[in-house]
């Protein structure tokens, strides 16, 4: 809606908000002990394998699970313990990573990532990077964060160009 | 921001910040997720990780295993009775060619080459 007064004008929007429920890095609610969370930003799969592999042997990590958040979107999972500049420096390793996200993720002091599904998309496993290094904490220690958001994700324009 | 206008660089950086800003000053409220039922259910449904359990870098040395047990337990098999036909005075090429047979009827081989003529 548009108000003109003169030479102001005023322009209000509305949206609908929608709650989500995200998982966050950090371990319990004191520790300074973080899991890897990742997010990829529009990159293949092949892409993303290849980078995750090397990571994993590089920094000794534990088993990566790549899951498929919608299309052409990636999050991956791995059970780690580390602590919160030790992830942070694991991160920017990553080429293929979402920036927004770990700008964000540094101003809060971990990372979420989103577990509640968007309207039509599904989660889907694609990969397990299976490693000779035991988790480092029990999926069950980590915390979640429940939002309210309108994000609808990445528009449908920036997937068609591919 | 008009709808189908691209960000420019600077109006990016500022979004960035404002909600950094917002970030900071809201206190977040973060919880255990022991006890959330939608971390539970896509640790099962979409991980399939049991969320007590700790897994022990099982995973890889069974899929490891798994792949090289029954190669070698054949190829040790091949090689020791290959060895141990030769010993009885086989040629190599006949030892070759006994050492896929099965157990029995190597036996009866064995049998028939050890009888006194």
């Amino acid at each position: 809606m548009i108000i003109r007064i003169g030479k102001l004008q005023l322009r209000a929007y509305a949206t609908i908000l929608e709650k989500r429920i995200g998982i966050c890095s950090q371990k319990d609610t004191r520790e300074d002990k973080h899991a890897l969370l990742i997010d990829f930003d529009n990159s293949s799969i092949s892409t993303i394998i290849n980078s995750l592999s090397s990571l994993q042997k590089k920094y000794k990590l534990p088993a990566i699970y790549i899951v498929a958040s919608s299309k052409h979107s990636y999050h991956a999972y791995c059970f780690t313990a580390r602590k919160f500049m030790e992830i942070i420096h694991i991160l920017s390793d990553i080429p293929e990573l979402d920036e927004s996200y770990f700008r964000l993720g540094i101003i809060r002091g971990y990372f979420t990532l989103r577990i509640t599904s968007r309207k039509g998309d599904k989660f889907k496993l694609v990969k397990t990077l299976v490693s000779v290094y035991p988790n480092e904490m029990l999926p069950d220690s980590l915390t979640v964060n429940e939002y309210l958001t309108s994000n609808k994700g990445k528009g449908g324009k920036r997937h068609a160009k591919r | 921001m008009p709808k189908g206008r691209k960000r420019t660089e600077e109006e990016y950086e500022r979004e960035i910040e404002e909600a950094s800003k917002r970030i900071r000053k809201k206190k977040e409220n973060i919880k255990t997720a022991r006890t959330n039922a939608t971390w539970q259910e896509y640790l099962t449904d979409v991980l399939g990780v049991s969320p007590k359990a700790l897994d022990n870098g099982k995973d890889f040395w069974e899929s490891v295993r798994e792949r090289t047990l029954e190669f070698d337990t054949r190829a040790i098999q091949r090689r020791s009775r290959y060895s141990e036909l030769r010993k009885v005075g086989y040629t190599a090429k006949e030892a070759r060619r006994m050492r896929d047979w099965s157990e029995d009827k190597v036996e009866l081989e064995l049998a028939r080459k050890s009888k006194p003529k």
